[in-house]
């Protein structure tokens, strides 16, 4: 009997009726709100930026934003069908792949901005890091699960191994962002591994010597540090012009189209698109992109808990701590609460690699998350009720 | 039942009361049994820990949003600043109604620099434009702080236009009041110019701006005493005749002796008061109100006055100047040297300094000060203008510097200055201060009497007789009955006076006969030519000038040029010049 509502009845077994099923809705349909959104703020910025760069075809870059969406929706939707195994293994193929791509960047990549991030790859520009993250993730939560088998599997050495990797290979670009990103996603998975509180507490000083270390060795990091406790003696171009944008827009925005702040800053249609958002869209639209990526993150998180495999369990609070922590770093920069750094807006931001890297983060995690049997121990509180309530 | 996990349900359902909460589920969720669960039972309790936090970041976000879009001052925009009301300034009109000054709307370009996307491209598009614009200082306001930068001002409108279809961000239009000085040069030191921000900076748009700002509240335009005629001719004689004595400067001031009404008023060199900014230092200097100099000779109108008024001399009098006075360690030449006995009059008409020192003597330096102080001599020229100098005056008044003082040395006074004082001895003794401002038509004038009429008078016939027969013949205008001093002074240098370099000028006074108005000109060192015998002095130099200017102006000023009025003969008395004075008063009523 066909649902009225859905046109997909439950007792439908094909394939796409049983991914509709079984997938974690909330969290799909935000991630799609996202994209959708996104989509929709680079028809606003895509004008400003393409005539920046003297490109005579405004919408280029919506046009490329809604390629790269539609194939972010595809890959979202393909790897949400992975079973934990084949997670594992595409996510061991994309560490392997974009390692050797970003080795291959420190000969031949293109540099950007005093960085050399990107390579080119059969004309699409691609930025290894970002595809780097999940992996790597995914990965460290598979060797810390494996720690724990009977078999006594060196797991914790083998994933910190892949992550010193992985940070040699970021510093060396150098990407401070990205390093303090992975090492702070990396490292809550490490903590929810079920480490003693003191390792924890010894590795996070090691973070924290490693962050003045950066901040004693790399120029730019000091010059951003210096720059957000002393902001009058700085050039804090971009981050004042975010600020000020998102001051004018008030509560119902300039509108859409009206804001200025794309036509000013360089990265307007990717680290700085909340502003561009909250200028044109008015402070609920700031609400609606933080309540959307608060959403994905506590349904994720909540879900990641009631799981009953370590590894499933692992791997995927560590994406959805990822994905939480870019859209937290890059919020909290465009409002001013902490020290700039070049990061993406998971789904808004404009870029392909982005897009792309996120859809195989939020895929990943969704497929660990989805209803089958065995995988969740516990059950919410609400489907208790349902489950009372649905009884024929 | 067909659901993909059924088993789980049922399962969970076989074990659980079906009461359960929802806090329940959660300790549900954390309590297990088990070795193998204990590690995911810790993990739990990490997990909510951490959601915690993320949720507690999200909100803290979600809080700044709404504080940084609706709590954080909005910073102003541009157009706030660019609607910044600037006060308008009424027209300025010459005393027939002639336009000095008008205001016009013009258009102000301004920049929002942080609306600037790329300032290089700006820059080089504004310069297509305006290609005079000072590039370092464009670079200054497109790179500036702030939302409002000037770039150009009183643009026109085709130069708007331009500007407008550049298409460049940030760039902006305030609607400008700018001021125009149709006129351009014309008595420019009087007129004087308001700045960008219609501030009145110089001359009357300075000394009256009150009253200027408020006309252009209340759409009355402004009046000045100026009559742009005679301002034009005497801007351009004076320029005639400092091209032709190769002068540094030159002053000229024609007044209403009975309101104290200026005329006209040149300082050369001048400026285009619509180009201040291109006027060279010299240019900008008022030497009219501004400047202070040793007059020479004109002061001895001061010296016999006072010694007239005073009662220390009579006109039948006369002094001692067969040879050179020798007072405190110097001596006293006279420029030309009669070397006989003077009468006050000869004193007079010949410029004998040696005749006037004694007078001075005669009266005492005490005397002397009293008298100049009245005159106004010891203060700024009692005008609007706020350019008005105050003299330079000797430390200490003894018998030399009497001496001194008497033929117009040792103390330094404005044009301004010695017209206000000249006019009031000749205006039947009453002192009225200069002004810029037409008086009204049935303005009471009260004057502060310094003289007796009768030493009016007597003043009168000896300005008179000096262009008659006296240094002064060359100012003489047939018909217009002019009186005057001359006065030559050695400009002070190092080591004692010039001989060189003279100040020379040339004190008018016209119709003798019913005395209306005054003309002062003086040259600042004049050369000598060869129609002058090489003299550079006030009767060959600034005499003819005020002849000139006189004879082109007289009309205008409603003089009328009259051959029957007989001319003062050589008097002996002042009962003689009272009678003369009579009989000529009676001659001109007559004629009528």
């Amino acid at each position: 009997m066909a649902d009225p509502v859905h046109g997909v009845a439950r007792t439908d077994r094909s394939w796409l009726a049983n991914w509709w099923w079984t997938i974690d809705r909330p969290i799909a349909f935000s991630a799609f709100g996202l994209i959708a959104i996104g989509v929709l703020l680079s028809l606003s910025s895509s004008p400003a930026a393409a005539y920046r760069i003297g490109l005579s075809e405004p919408f280029y870059f919506f046009s490329r934003q809604s390629v790269f969406a539609g194939l972010g929706l595809v890959v979202m939707f393909v790897v949400s069908n992975l079973n934990p195994r084949g997670v594992r293994r595409l996510a061991a193929l994309m560490y392997l792949g974009s390692l050797l791509l970003m080795v291959a960047i420190l000969f031949m990549g293109h540099e950007a901005k005093g960085a050399a991030r990107w390579i080119s790859v059969a004309g699409f520009t691609l930025q290894p890091s970002e595809f780097m993250k999940p992996a790597l993730i995914i990965l460290a939560a598979w060797m810390f699960a494996e720690s724990n088998t009977v078999d006594r599997f060196p797991g914790i050495p083998v994933a910190f191994g892949l992550y010193g990797l992985a940070v040699v290979l970021l510093l060396l670009q150098p990407d401070f962002g990205q390093t303090v990103l992975i090492t702070a996603s990396f490292g809550a998975t490490f903590f929810l591994a079920g480490v003693p509180i003191l390792w924890i507490a010894v590795l996070g000083v090691l973070a924290m010597a490693g962050a003045w270390g950066a901040y004693l060795i790399f120029p730019h990091v000091a010059d951003r540090v210096e720059m957000f406790i002393n902001p009058e003696n700085a050039d804090t171009y971009q981050i004042d012009r975010a600020f000020h944008a998102i001051a004018e827009g008030g509560f119902w925005g300039t509108g859409p189209g009206e804001g200025r702040v794309k036509h000013l800053l360089p990265d307007a249609h990717t680290d700085f698109i909340y502003a561009v958002a909250a200028e044109e869209f008015g402070v609920l639209m700031g609400i609606l992109l933080i309540a959307l990526f608060a959403l994905i993150t506590a349904r994720g998180l909540w879900r990641s808990l009631r799981l009953g495999r370590h590894f499933e369990q692992l791997a995927a609070s560590g994406l959805f701590i990822l994905f939480a922590f870019q859209a937290f770093i890059n919020l909290a920069v465009n409002l001013r609460l902490v020290p700039p750094k070049g990061m993406t807006l998971p789904f808004i931001s404009y870029g392909g690699s982005s897009m792309l890297a996120m859809a195989f983060t939020l895929g990943f995690a969704l497929a660990l998350t989805r209803r089958r049997p065995g995988a969740f121990e516990v059950k919410t509180p609400f489907e208790v009720k349902a489950a009372q309530k649905g009884t024929p | 039942m067909s659901e993909p996990f059924a088993a789980v349900s049922q399962d969970l359902d076989g074990q659980r009361p079906v009461t359960v909460s929802a806090w329940a589920a959660v300790g549900q969720a954390l309590q297990f049994e088990g070795e193998r669960k204990q590690v995911l039972q810790a993990a739990r309790y990490r997990l909510i820990a951490l959601l915690s936090i993320f949720m507690a970041g999200f909100f803290v976000l979600g809080l700044r949003a709404v504080e940084v879009a609706i709590l954080s001052p909005h910073a102003p925009s541009a157009s706030t600043y660019a609607a910044a009301e600037v006060p308008r300034r009424a027209d300025v009109l010459d005393r027939h109604g002639q336009l000095l000054a008008t205001t016009l709307t013009t258009y102000s370009l301004f920049v929002d620099p942080s609306q600037v996307w790329d300032p290089r491209e700006t820059r080089e598009a504004i310069l297509t434009v305006l290609p005079d614009l000072d590039v370092a200082k464009l670079d200054e306001a497109l790179g500036g702080k702030g939302r409002f930068q000037w770039v150009a001002r009183n643009l026109t409108p085709k130069q708007k236009q331009a500007i407008f279809e550049l298409g460049q961000p940030g760039l902006d239009f305030k609607l400008e009041e700018r001021r125009i000085y149709p006129r351009n040069t014309l008595a420019a030191h009087a007129m004087g110019y308001a700045g960008v921000d219609n501030k009145g900076l110089s001359g009357a748009e300075l000394a009256f701006d009150q009253e200027i700002l408020a006309g252009g509240e209340s759409g009355q335009p402004f009046q000045l005493s100026l009559d742009v005629r005679v301002q034009n001719a005497l801007d351009d004689e004076l320029r005639q005749a400092m091209d032709k004595h190769q002068a540094k400067g030159a002053v000229g001031i024609i007044s209403d002796i009975t309101t104290g009404e200026i005329l006209a008023l040149t300082s050369l060199p001048d400026y285009d008061l619509n180009d201040p900014q291109s006027a060279e230092g010299a240019a900008q200097f008022n030497r009219a109100a501004r400047g202070v100099y040793e007059m020479g000779s004109t002061f001895k109108i001061f010296t016999v006055a006072m010694g007239l008024d005073e009662g220390v001399v009579t006109l039948e009098d006369s002094y001692d100047a067969t040879k050179p006075l020798k007072i405190g360690g110097r001596v006293i030449h006279d420029y030309h040297a009669e070397n006989r006995q003077l009468t006050v009059e000869e004193i007079f008409t010949h410029s004998s300094n040696i005749g006037t020192a004694q007078l001075a003597l005669d009266a005492g330096p005490k005397t002397l000060q009293k008298f100049l102080k009245q005159l106004g001599l010891f203060d700024a020229a009692d005008v609007e203008l706020v350019e008005s100098a105050r003299p330079l005056l000797p430390k200490k008044w003894n018998d030399s510097t009497a001496a001194s003082v008497s033929f117009g040395h040792a103390m330094s006074v404005s044009p301004l200055a010695l017209t206000a004082a000249i006019n009031a001895l000749m205006n039947t003794g009453r002192y009225v201060p200069l002004t810029l401002k037409k008086r009204g038509a049935h303005e009471d004038v009260q004057g502060r009497q310094v003289v007796s009429a009768e030493t009016s008078h007597a003043m009168l016939q000896l300005m008179r007789a000096n262009v008659v027969r006296g240094s002064g013949s060359k100012a003489d205008v047939p018909g217009y009955r002019v009186g005057g001093k001359t006065g030559t002074a050695e400009k002070s240098g190092a080591g004692g006076y010039d001989r060189d370099r003279l100040l020379s000028s040339f004190a008018a006074v016209y119709p003798t006969d019913a005395p209306k108005y005054s003309v002062l000109v003086i040259l600042d060192e004049p050369k000598g030519l060869p129609e002058t015998y090489g003299y550079a002095t006030g009767g060959w130099t600034a005499a003819p000038v005020v002849g000139r200017v006189i004879a082109r102006t007289a009309s205008f000023l409603g003089v009328e040029r009259r051959f029957d009025v007989p001319e003062p003969a050589k008097a002996q008395s002042l009962a003689q010049w009272r009678a003369q004075n009579d009989a000529i008063a009676q001659a001109v009523t007559g004629g009528r």
